[in-house]
């Protein structure tokens, strides 16, 4: 395992996702952390 | 997130590492209510996975290590996120695990206790009185037959009963587990750190057989018919893999290896899957039967932990983002 806590999680914003297979993103939330 | 997005009813429960526990709308991720974990006190992070009862949703949460930290057990009542009970303790990063009338826990400060499932009434402790300087995480127990499972940080496996949280036996391997236990057919099955999984007779914990394998097992084994699938990793190589066992650990039945490591908790059986996640966003499924490449999905962050309902697929990374994916949906 790279991060073993959220103490240990880097912080950082993420954009949109893409999509490379099957099965189809159908929705997505961000908990901001 | 950490802890593994689960579903009941038609909520999905998620924990954020910014303190909030959610239930959304499993198909349209709306969200049905939330509550904020930090009034309470110096916690924030939600590491293990809920249990789901027929009322209920409990979960534990912590400040990671912080000696002024604290952490609880809450009990939400599902429909509308009323707190039914909390229980205070100094942190609670494992899985909330059931046995009857009672439900079981662990700490960072390796301590164990059992509160009654419908008052949070706490029944007894036990603390292997190892330190945790490292801040180690702890690997969540397994309730089962009137025990209590655990790895302590001392490398020990334990078996407590569970009405009254006395030992009943104890192992120490070869080296420290370094995978959760798992159980099935009065057997615990566990990795180790010196690339070996065992199988304990969960009534003795002599050991019933072990296998030695090419890197060192992480995260939670799954069970699929007479199958074991383990997450391996080399971090010097940063090569991962998942690997197929027999259940009576006669040998590997296949392997994938990959680059980087899996990241996600556990290995998770979905559809004749097995689904993994890592830190480059990547999700993969391999066909369970024999370990082929099936489909991958991308998604932004780290994955931290997959779960499922039906024909959905939750991947929650640790940044924050959970991402719903359906099968059954046309391109």
């Amino acid at each position: 395992m790279v991060s073993l806590n959220c103490a240990q999680t880097a912080k950082k914003k993420e954009a949109e996702p893409f999509l490379a297979a099957t099965p189809q993103l159908l929705w997505q939330y961000n908990t901001e952390g | 997130m950490f802890s593994t997005p689960t579903v009941a009813g038609d909520s999905l429960f998620i924990g954020s590492c910014a303190g909030t526990f959610y239930a959304i709308n499993k198909t349209t991720g709306q969200v049905q209510w939330s509550y904020d974990i930090r009034k309470d006190g110096k916690q924030i992070s939600f590491h293990g996975d809920p249990l789901v009862t027929d009322d209920l949703i409990l979960i534990g949460t912590d400040y990671s290590c912080a000696p002024d930290g604290i952490g609880h057990v809450y009990a939400f009542e599902r429909s509308s996120g009323k707190v039914r009970w909390k229980y205070r303790s100094t942190s609670v990063p494992t899985d909330i695990v059931q046995l009857g009338s009672n439900v079981y826990f662990g700490s960072f400060q390796d301590k164990w206790s059992s509160v009654n499932l419908q008052t949070g009434g706490l029944n007894w402790s036990f603390s292997t009185d190892t330190p945790n300087p490292d801040c180690a995480p702890i690997k969540s127990p397994v309730a089962v037959e009137r025990r209590l499972f655990f790895a302590g940080l001392d490398g020990v496996v334990y078996s407590l009963d569970a009405a009254s949280g006395r030992v009943m036996w104890k192992r120490k391997l070869a080296a420290a587990p370094s995978t959760s236990l798992v159980f099935r057919d009065k057997t615990l099955y566990v990795g180790t750190a010196d690339q070996h999984i065992y199988r304990l007779n969960a009534e003795t914990g002599a050991i019933v057989a072990e296998l030695a394998i090419e890197a060192t097992p992480t995260g939670r084994p799954a069970f699929a018919a007479d199958s074991l699938y383990v997450f391996l990793e080399n971090r010097p190589e940063r090569a991962g893999y998942i690997i197929s066992v027999d259940t009576k650990l006669a040998g590997v039945r296949w392997k994938q290896k990959s680059s980087p490591e899996w990241t996600s908790r556990r290995s998770l059986l979905w559809k004749g899957y097995v689904v993994a996640g890592n830190c480059r966003g990547e999700v993969a499924a391999f066909r369970a039967s024999d370990g082929e490449p099936q489909w991958k999905l991308n998604v932004k962050g780290c994955i931290s932990s997959i779960g499922s309902s039906g024909d959905i697929l939750f991947v929650g990374v640790q940044e924050g983002t959970v991402y719903a994916f359906d099968l059954s949906a046309k391109p």
